[in-house]
């Protein structure tokens, strides 16, 4: 869950604190734990708001501002506060039945960020980061009546190849993935779908 | 890891030995203050000089002082931090304080120079990257290519002046003196800067800033606001510096400047003219964030989207005339908000 404030009308978002819940198993040096949660959170924030890998237009693989100057991530001034709650559910396969907290929590923070965006402001950005010029793009659209939501209007059209099947060895698999019979040909090119904006 | 370049590094204890030493030098010579410009550059091989002549050493360049009739004199080899902290600048030109405090961090401050920073190279995304990526995409004019990558069938370069202290020096119209082998010349700062990306200072490559003069405190109040991504670290995507001389809570003469907009401090004269003579009621400061939202075109070579910081413009406008109203409510004890 994360407290933000948004500027509506210059579409800044500042993040003064988030709360986080996750779920490490079994918890063996608190301190260094919550230090990865905050970590991760860190990093979450950093991709909620401005962290972008941007590349020139014409596709080259070349990024369009490759310096630590240009590619914007939290400074201590922009990093929130964070309460951590560590969650004991031990995991039997574990070692001392520790699960994770490497990346984990990191998933939940932008998509807090963005709810927060809304609960805020009433509009959506579909698309990280949540630039200040996409929150102003999307109240003004709101403001003339429009849906208020920034980014891709559906999911990429993607062609997924066919799932691979491996039998478990219980089922009398030998590791070696299932004959697929007839699938061949169903790929569809991939799309890309309009955008809001 | 990007390295510098071998160069000679002098360092004179005169202004007349270190103009000796850039004389001999020629166009291979070049100044350098805090560095904190300079030697980034020439790991990227912006600027290659095989003699950095440093002024460091020379003594009467690194003081702030008040000479009766006029304002504070403040040496060009003043850090940043001093300036920002020092009491006589915090107290009568806190325009100037907090724009040398938004500049960078703290240890770039501490080593940069109010002289470096008004003269301070330009900026754009496409010149301030390694020579390997310039390379890549072709060099640009700035340096050793023939095309603006901004505009690409522009003939001039639209490199960005990104001081935080530029537009400030230019809204009080200060005085900037310059040092020449043959001359001492006093620029105001308003004439001091070019819109030119590569020609962007009016002082000659062989002359020195040596001070800069404030105009005497009293009568009048200014402020600066900066726009950037983050709270520290960021060059301004937009400045925003007003001066206004107070005739009671009348404006009887205004001067708003924007940053980071052009190749040079931008004076806007026609939001200026739409403040005078009125108490900064809400209207005055809509038609004054107007009239420096239509000449505002920043380019697309900064960071943040540029019709976004055209837009941002007219808030911070609003925002630094509604703090200089705020001011001066609070200092003729009315606290009333015009």
């Amino acid at each position: 869950m994360a407290l933000i404030e948004v500027d509506p009308n210059s579409g800044i978002v500042t993040v003064p604190k988030v709360w986080i819940a996750h779920d490490v198993g079994k918890c063996i040096n608190p301190a260094a734990v919550i230090g990865q949660v905050e970590g991760s959170v860190y990093m979450g924030l950093g991709e909620a708001l401005m962290e972008e890998m941007s590349y020139r237009e014409d596709r080259r693989m070349l990024h369009r501002m490759p310096s630590m100057l240009e590619y914007k991530s939290p400074t201590t001034l922009e990093m929130c506060d964070v309460e951590t709650v560590l969650v004991e559910d031990p995991d039997p396969n574990g070692p001392y039945g520790a699960k994770e907290v490497g990346q984990g929590p990191l998933l939940p923070v932008p998509p807090a960020i963005a709810n927060a965006v809304y609960d805020a402001v009433g509009v959506r950005v579909d698309e990280i980061p949540i630039t200040p010029e996409k929150v102003l793009a999307a109240i003004k659209d709101k403001a003339k009546g429009g849906s208020g939501r920034y980014g891709p209007a559906a999911f990429p059209d993607i062609p997924w190849p066919e799932a691979t099947r491996v039998k478990p060895p219980w089922e009398g698999g030998d590791g070696k993935a299932e004959k697929q019979a007839g699938k061949a040909g169903r790929r569809k090119k991939a799309t890309t779908p309009e955008r809001q904006h | 890891m990007l390295r510098l370049p071998r160069f000679r590094y002098v360092e004179p204890k005169t202004l007349g030995e270190a103009m000796a030493t850039k004389a001999a030098a020629g166009a291979a010579g070049m100044y350098v203050a805090g560095g904190t410009d300079l030697y980034p550059n020439m790991k990227r091989r912006h600027q290659e000089p095989s003699v950095v002549i440093s002024l460091s050493a020379i003594e009467g360049l690194n003081s702030i002082t008040e000479s009766g009739e006029q304002g504070a004199v403040i040496g060009a080899m003043v850090t940043l931090s001093e300036l920002a902290a020092h009491p006589e600048i915090r107290n009568n030109y806190t325009a100037l304080a907090k724009a040398a405090e938004l500049v960078s961090t703290p240890p770039l401050r501490n080593m940069g120079t109010i002289g470096g920073n008004l003269c301070l190279d330009t900026r754009c995304n496409y010149y301030n990257q390694t020579y390997e990526w310039r390379n890549a995409i072709d060099f640009c004019m700035k340096k050793d290519g023939d095309i603006c990558w901004v505009a690409p069938s522009s003939k001039r370069c639209w490199a960005v002046n990104s001081s935080d202290t530029a537009p400030v020096v230019v809204a009080l119209d200060a005085n900037m003196v310059v040092s020449g082998p043959d001359a001492r010349r006093v620029l105001k700062a308003g004439e001091f800067y070019n819109n030119d990306g590569i020609d962007y200072l009016a002082k000659r490559p062989d002359e020195l800033l040596k001070e800069i003069v404030l105009p005497r405190p009293g009568g009048w109040d200014a402020t600066y606001w900066k726009l950037r991504r983050r709270g520290s670290f960021d060059f301004p995507v937009l400045g925003v510096a007003v001066w206004i001389k107070w005739d009671g809570d009348v404006v009887a003469e205004a001067r708003i400047v924007l940053g980071a907009v052009a190749s040079y401090p931008m004076q806007v004269t026609e939001a200026a003219e739409a403040i005078i003579g009125t108490r900064l009621e809400e209207g005055a400061i809509a038609n004054a964030a107007d009239a420096a939202f239509r000449p505002s075109k920043p380019m697309d070579n900064t960071d943040h989207g540029l019709a976004w910081r055209k837009e941002m413009t007219r808030n911070y406008v609003s925002g630094a005339l509604r703090e200089l109203r705020q001011r001066v409510a609070t200092a003729r004890g009315t606290g009333a908000i015009g």
